[in-house]
């Protein structure tokens, strides 16, 4: 069996493996160079999933990245940005949250939130909450916090318990001392209940729309969440709320009209635009930037494709040749398919192994290519040259199999 | 050795393209007999040698190999009939160019389980009776036209076969190398070996002790 194996594929055995192996690195750095788009699809999904507002009626307000960095630098704040938003003809509701970077908070001696750390209002979390149904009946009233904890916390706080999170939000630092000057907040909370895993956060953040992402519109984290509802109003009643939100119509308003006229009116501080404008704006900046280089490596993929087609045919043909000789010299139907079946396995198993081995060789190869702008011409090169080696080979095998042929066709000629 | 009775082949069966290839062919063929079978391309020649090989079964009749019922028997018994008692000889020879002669008459051998160096002795024994033992090194596809027939020839008797079956075996030689292979026919069949020919070529079949024709799928004794 084994020497009949190393007969039927030691001519041609390591070509296959170079050719397969190649021509899935073509394909896998393809679907790398495609991944923005891919990224795209998924921001979106979770955004659909995370925020439950209507698309097409919902408006967002981005602040500029001056008033932003005016706010966060130097805790500038406009009140007048949400009078504006809030006192506009045919807005229903602004759906504010509160976020930072600045703070982490503790419970009970466990650091639980460090990186983040967003309060959503009242009216937000009734409208579109972090968690379906959370804290409808757990009597918190001032808003929704989403905590992230170690799952042992998560066990040791059911939906309903109450607890008191400390909130540590730092001022500032000393950068020669290195000091922290900061404020501490207790706030007690009742959990509302547990996100569920994966699930992205609506988010009103405060990134400018023509930076292309969606992320600013929802956040995705791979922690624990409980959802907490704050006890008491009053405590979180001078908290300046962040300039980003969602700005909800009044039933039957003007939506396009309404996003002018905000957009003239806020049109000093930052952009406004429906959510389905920001899903279209996202998508049309991730083609604007991957869409050349996207092409290139789809059309390369697809002509490597085309070549190794070819070569496929080509050596299936020759294949069937090898396994009916096989056949006529007495080889049975059950082994030749079992030997056909063991080659093809080991070729891509092979091919398999080569590639696991080699995709991070040549993904460094592409990332150094990146630094110099190269890595399009690099993947031009390799599926080139993929290419042109599936059609000599092609033609190769073309010319060994019809010369017989055509010896046959001029011997009956008499030529 | 060979008894076909009433043997039909029909391909596309109950199809509108169906198509008769053989009609009721009774044929008796015994040890020793060199016959040939000519006909017209498309008069049901391959297929009758295709069935005699066990590489196709008929579609009604009974053939009888040995006394073994060739369409009953499992796919497992034909091929190790092809393997040791019948040899099969191709118009477009039929072998693996990229291997070399001895390779390539070895494969029947390795096939059928015969260990590498009494395969290689057996192979090359096989290739001097034939006349091209100098070039059993050589790859096929480096052979002429005659070169390579004689390698199928060898192919085919190498496991001692008993009955040698030869589809065009000069349609792709020279008058040369065609007299000459039939030469080789003439002295293996005076050694014993039972030889069915199917050809179009008239000077081929004149050289059998008996011949047939056949036309439209049915077969008839023309000489002998």
């Amino acid at each position: 069996m084994l020497r009949l194996m190393k007969k039927l594929c030691s001519k041609y055995f390591l070509r296959e493996i170079f050719l397969v192996a190649t021509l899935a690195l073509t394909v896998i750095f393809t679907s790398i160079i495609v991944e923005p788009v891919d990224t795209y699809l998924g921001d979106r999904a979770q955004i659909r999933r995370a925020l439950t507002l209507d698309r097409g009626g919902t408006l967002h307000f981005a602040p500029s990245v001056l008033i932003s960095w005016s706010a966060a630098t130097e805790g500038e704040y406009l009140p007048e940005v949400h009078e504006t938003m809030k006192n506009q003809d045919g807005v229903e509701a602004v759906l504010e949250m509160f976020t930072t970077g600045g703070a982490f908070s503790e419970l009970n001696g466990e650091t639980v939130n460090f990186d983040m750390f967003a309060l959503y209002s009242e009216d937000f979390a009734n409208r579109c909450p972090p968690w379906p149904g959370a804290g409808s009946d757990t009597g918190g009233s001032g808003g929704r916090l989403p905590v992230k904890v170690s799952e042992t916390a998560a066990e040791r706080l059911p939906v309903g318990s109450e607890f008191e999170l400390k909130l540590y939000n730092i001022l500032s630092v000393d950068e020669e001392t290195g000091t922290v000057e900061d404020e501490t907040l207790s706030v007690p909370c009742v959990v509302a209940g547990v996100l569920e895993d994966g699930r992205a956060l609506p988010w009103a953040g405060s990134s400018h729309k023509a930076l292309g992402g969606m992320g600013y519109v929802s956040r995705y984290f791979q922690d624990t969440m409980l959802v907490a509802a704050v006890y008491d109003p009053e405590f979180f009643g001078d908290i300046r709320w962040d300039y980003p939100a969602f700005i909800v119509p009044k039933n039957g308003a003007d939506v396009e009209a309404l996003e002018k006229a905000l957009s003239e009116r806020l049109g000093g501080w930052g952009e406004v635009c429906t959510l389905d404008g920001i899903e279209r704006g996202a998508f049309e900046n991730t083609l604007s930037e991957n869409l050349p280089e996207q092409l290139k490596f789809i059309l390369l993929a697809l002509v490597a494709l085309f070549g190794y087609g070819a070569y496929l045919f080509l050596s299936i043909r020759r294949r069937e040749r090898q396994l009916a000789v096989f056949y006529i010299s007495g080889m049975t139907k059950g082994r030749i398919f079992y030997i056909n079946l063991l080659v093809n396995v080991l070729i891509y198993g092979l091919s398999a192994i080569i590639d696991r081995a080699a995709t991070p060789l040549v993904a460094k190869a592409f990332v150094y290519a990146e630094d110099y702008r190269g890595a399009g011409a690099l993947g031009a090169i390799c599926a080139g040259a993929l290419f042109l080696m599936a059609l000599l080979m092609s033609l190769a095998a073309g010319i060994v199999q019809n010369r017989n042929a055509a010896a046959i066709t001029l011997y009956h000629r008499g030529d | 050795m060979i008894s076909l009775k009433g043997v039909s082949k029909v391909y596309n069966m109950g199809k509108g393209t169906e198509t008769r290839a053989l009609r009721d062919v009774d044929l008796q063929v015994f040890d020793g007999d060199f016959i040939s079978i000519t006909g017209p391309s498309g008069s049901g020649k391959s297929t009758l040698l295709h069935i005699l090989a066990g590489l196709d079964r008929q579609t009604a009749g009974e053939y009888l190999f040995d006394g073994v019922d060739m369409a009953r028997a499992s796919d497992s018994l034909r091929c190790r009939l092809r393997n040791q008692r019948i040899g099969i000889v191709l118009q477009d020879f039929g072998l693996l160019g990229d291997d070399t002669a001895l390779e390539n008459v070895m494969l029947p051998l390795v096939i059928g389980g015969v260990r590498g160096r009494e395969a290689r002795a057996r192979a090359k024994s096989v290739l001097e009776e034939v006349g091209i033992g100098e070039f059993a090194g050589k790859k096929v596809n480096e052979l002429s036209g005659g070169q390579r027939q004689r390698v199928a020839v060898a192919r085919a008797l190498v496991h001692d076969a008993k009955l040698l079956l030869a589809d065009e075996p000069t349609g792709a030689l020279d008058s040369g190398n065609a007299s000459a292979l039939m030469d080789l026919f003439e002295r293996l069949n005076a050694g014993g070996l039972t030889i069915i020919t199917v050809t179009h070529n008239m000077a081929v079949a004149e050289r059998a002790a008996t011949s047939y024709s056949i036309v439209d799928g049915v077969i008839r004794l023309e000489r002998g």
